[in-house]
């Protein structure tokens, strides 16, 4: 049950009459959603970050997927007590632990009526921000090092396959970050790569330290290139890269500071 | 998970001890330990008879046809692959193999040197007068073809729109030898003597066509047993001489054979499935821009280090050598008539080759969306020693198998009960 804003810890524990297993300090702790069930599996795949878990599995899995799903704090109901070993995992990995007497229903309505903010009829809305429907990847690339140019580009690709999207538009990002790639490993220092991709769009970033694009315009015509000519003997620098990525990607945003760097924005939208 | 693909190898329980060597050699992932036994995604699959090497246990056997099972034929063919006469030391002339594959009952023993002949002149007239889609790939390997229909859907269009030699060959057979013989066309059998299970499931479940032309395949280990008491017989008698009417062309088992006609300069061969994905990132990453032929073989001997082959596989290629340089002279062939089968598409593949559809999380993209961010949340916190301990073969693969739920987090060992007390 997702929550709109989030709850302290504090107000919980008050309203369920939870005694504290781990936790020093309860200030600070709150919870984003709650998530109410004893299956692991489900908490893992659909648990959001910076949730409070509701349990009755009294076991080190519970504590261990509450970790994994990055929760804040684990409540145990119908008076259920973790064990030591269950605390202390807890404590390393600053997970809060309270126990509760309520049963799962019970708790999840009290936890609803908490400051009467919260409908507790049916249809409560769930809310899912944008970025909850994407998921981000980030990788580096380091100037000049030939060896390794291309990597970056099969990692990306590796990822779009397992997620499943049409193989016609991965391969238009393939191309896409392999020309971006290369024009990084030629001209910048180092950059950093990011992938968010989502269910309307899949956005890659290249944001690279170097010595920028003095004319964006002129590097987007064909053949325009300023490598050097040990580059072109490797086969590299044939002035293909930004046009090539423009023509293979829906949307290019290039913008560039002399002696600082350049970032592209590519864009493909997913039909 | 359906058992729509068919596979040559199955997994023997009693036999397998969870040893893991098969886990980690699988090149496309698709094995799984659990409950202490292994296990593979079918539609993962490739046959490239890794996990039959792997195995200390001998657990994945082939599921191949045996002779009894070939009896019921009235009329028995064999094609052997070219890799049968490597196995043999070059002083065994390859007309004693097969005059020895006749004494154990097949009535005819055809080879597929003509037919490697000719496509090596159809092939090259084909790409001088057409244009097609750079750069091609040209395998003869059923296992190349299942990696691109697995792992490089991409790549699929640029599959050789041509058929292999032993496929034509068994074709050809199929349309004339009825009439020739007066029988009917299931009374005929054309068997392959195969190095490697992937050409049984090739045989089994073709890619590119509804039913292959060949009925049956055996491996070349168990023809093997059966014939070498027969050719030490036949050395023995003293009319040897009449069986040694023969052409020997190393053909499609190696790899350079094609390009070597196509212009060597242009194309690329690569073997091993490791390099051949190297080269397949690459042509997806548009690295390849002057290349225009790849010829792929998804064993690093190519075909005579498969999982079926007997002998040592440097010492079969250095067989293969000396049967070349013995008999490797060309015969020449009716080119006009070559000509005319391939206007009529006689080599062409029947249909093209499509992509296997596999779902790694959901067919829905937001959910498999969100399936990838659990994914990549729990690969975070996990080791990343790839151990291989929890079952999945790497950590990778394990925080996905997480993610669909198909496993429990403790089953890693790092954050299991057991460790920790």
């Amino acid at each position: 049950m997702p929550v709109d804003q989030s709850i302290s810890i504090k107000k919980i524990k008050e309203s369920l009459e939870a005694d504290v297993i781990v936790g020093d300090d309860l200030t600070g702790v709150s919870a984003k959603h709650i998530y109410a069930s004893d299956l692991m599996s489900d908490v893992l795949a659909y648990g959001k970050t910076g949730s409070v878990l509701l349990t009755g599995l009294n076991t080190i899995q519970a504590v261990i997927s509450s970790y994994m799903a990055e929760f804040t704090a684990i409540i145990f109901l119908r008076g259920k007590k973790p064990g030591s070993d269950m605390q202390k995992f807890a404590k390393d990995k600053d997970i809060t632990i309270l126990s509760t007497k309520a049963d799962m229903y019970e708790a999840c309505i009290k936890i609803a009526r908490i400051d009467g903010n919260l409908p507790i009829t049916e249809g409560v809305p769930i809310h899912t921000k944008e970025e909850d429907n994407i998921t981000s990847h980030e990788f580096k690339i380091d100037g000049h090092d030939f060896a390794s140019a291309g990597m970056v580009s099969t990692q990306i690709k590796s990822i779009l396959k397992t997620i499943g999207y049409d193989p016609l538009i991965i391969r238009r990002i393939a191309i896409s970050t392999y020309e971006g790639e290369m024009n990084v490993v030629m001209h910048a220092i180092r950059a950093k790569v990011t992938l968010n991709a989502g269910n309307k769009e899949i956005v890659v970033i290249i944001d690279d330290e170097g010595k920028g694009i003095p004319d964006v315009e002129r590097a987007m015509q064909q053949g325009y290139s300023t490598a050097t000519e040990e580059q072109r003997a490797l086969g590299f620098g044939s002035g293909m890269g930004l046009p090539n990525i423009k023509k293979n990607s829906d949307l290019l945003n290039v913008t560039s500071e002399i002696g600082k760097g350049t970032k592209l924005e590519i864009k493909f939208f997913v039909k | 998970m359906t058992d729509h693909f068919y596979h040559s190898h199955q997994i023997v329980e009693e036999r397998c001890k969870g040893r893991m060597k098969c886990l980690h050699v699988c090149p496309t992932k698709a094995i799984r330990v659990r409950n202490g036994k292994a296990t593979f995604i079918t539609e993962l699959c490739i046959d490239c008879g890794e996990c039959i090497n792997a195995c200390p246990e001998n657990a994945f056997i082939p599921i191949s046809d045996d002779i009894e099972d070939i009896s019921f034929f009235k009329y028995q063919i064999a094609i052997p692959s070219p890799v049968l006469y490597a196995q043999f030391s070059p002083e065994i002339h390859p007309g004693i193999v097969h005059q020895a594959l006749k004494n154990i009952g097949f009535n005819e023993v055809v080879d597929v040197y003509n037919m490697t002949n000719e496509l090596g002149f159809v092939i090259p007239h084909h790409f001088k007068t057409n244009s097609f889609p750079k750069p091609l790939i040209i395998s003869y390997c059923p296992t190349i073809i299942r990696l691109i229909q697995v792992s490089y859907p991409n790549l699929v269009n640029l599959i050789s729109p041509f058929d292999v030699p032993r496929e034509i060959i068994a074709k050809e057979i199929k349309k004339t030898y009825p009439k020739k013989l007066g029988l009917k066309e299931n009374e005929i059998g054309v068997i392959y003597i195969t190095p490697c299970p992937s050409k049984i499931v090739s045989i089994k479940q073709p890619a590119e066509k509804e039913r292959s032309w060949i009925d049956s395949a055996i491996p070349i280990k168990d023809i093997y047993n059966l014939i070498l008491p027969q050719i030490l017989e036949i050395q023995k008698q003293e009319n040897i001489e009449e069986l040694k009417e023969f052409q020997y062309g190393s053909g499609w088992i190696a790899l350079e054979n094609i390009s070597e006609k196509l212009g060597t300069e242009r194309c690329l061969s690569v073997s091993g499935l490791d390099h051949v994905k190297m080269i397949f990132d690459d042509i997806e990453n548009s690295k390849l821009r002057n290349i225009d032929f790849i010829e792929a073989l998804a064993c690093i001997e190519e075909c005579l280090g498969g999982p079926f082959c007997v002998e040592n596989p440097y010492i079969a290629r250095h067989n293969s050598i000396l049967l070349k340089k013995q008999y490797g002279h060309k015969q020449p062939f009716d080119k006009e008539k070559a000509l005319n089968k391939y206007k009529k598409g006689f080599y062409s593949l029947e249909h093209s080759v499509l992509p296997r559809p596999i779902k790694y999380f959901d067919h829905d993209i937001a959910t498999s969306v969100k399936r990838m961010r659990q994914k990549e949340r729990i690969l975070m916190k996990l080791p990343q020693k790839d151990c291989g301990l929890c079952g999945s073969p790497t950590c990778a693969t394990f925080a996905e198998d997480c993610a669909r739920g198909d496993v429990d987090i403790t089953d890693c060992i790092f954050f299991s009960e057991k460790f920790k007390s």
